[in-house]
């Protein structure tokens, strides 16, 4: 009877392990191409955005490539953005961004992570920005 | 006293597998080895929608392996939408994305509120 005991409770708590374990983002091996030409983009994303509300992030071994043409973008993100997550990885990655006769107004362009003051980045490490 | 532990028992058993197969209400959603082409034009308006792919699990999860995904936006008004890839997990699932190629384009056209390329939620 103790060995059943024993076998129920870690069944138990496996379970309630694996409950926890979940809201992970994992984006690997990516290759993204975004063009934009002759457009006006405004409060939005350009590229690659990860978001997670709570759980780990992990953006690895991706590329990422942006080609801005004769656009007005203001107020938005160009790149490759994470947004939230409580453990957050960034490594390894590639990101190309190319603009030209644009007008750009209040726009975070490159690798970056918005986070809250709680939230921790684990490493932003080794990647390519240009 | 016998009857007693087997009731016990089964309560935690059925009690463990309930709080386990919350998150996964929703299931697995997988998208393997996938071609998608979307191309919207002509003076088109897009509003409160997703243009290209569009994967959720709700409670669940999602994977996408080795998918193409081209999305050509063209003369069109975009406002409250994604275009290009979006794969989204609610309420604690969660999203894998790998060996995914994804080309968006957009030409001549006004994006507002939106998401452009790749967006995983």
């Amino acid at each position: 009877m103790k060995k059943l005991y024993l076998a129920i409770l870690s069944f138990f708590i496996m379970n309630t392990v694996m409950l926890f374990a979940t809201g992970s983002v994992v984006v690997e091996d990516v290759v993204n191409m975004t063009s934009i030409s002759g457009s006006t983009i405004t409060n939005s994303s350009v590229g690659m955005k990860i978001k997670a509300s709570n759980g780990t992030i992990r953006v690895r071994n991706n590329t990422n490539v942006n080609n801005i043409r004769n656009s007005t973008i203001s107020n938005s993100a160009i790149g490759i953005v994470g947004e939230g997550g409580d453990n957050v990885e960034i490594s390894n990655n590639t990101n190309l961004t190319d603009i030209s006769n644009s007008n750009i107004n209040g726009v975070n362009i490159g690798i970056g992570n918005n986070i809250s003051d709680e939230d921790e980045i684990n490493s932003i490490e080794n990647d390519l920005l240009e | 006293m016998k009857k007693i532990n087997v009731l016990v028992s089964g309560l935690l058993i059925f009690g463990a597998t309930s709080l386990f197969a919350a998150p996964t209400a929703g299931g697995v959603v997988e998208v393997d080895n996938v071609i998608n082409t979307t191309s919207v034009t002509g003076g088109s308006v897009v509003d409160g929608s997703s243009v290209g792919a569009r994967i959720t699990a709700d409670s669940g999860n999602v994977e996408v392996t080795n998918v193409t995904n081209t999305t050509s936006v063209n003369n069109a008004t975009v406002t409250n939408s994604s275009v290009g890839l979006t794969a989204t997990a609610t309420a604690g699932g969660s999203v894998n994305v790998n060996n995914v190629t994804n080309e968006t384009t957009v030409d001549s056209s006004s994006v507002t509120d939106s998401e452009i390329g790749l967006a995983i939620d």
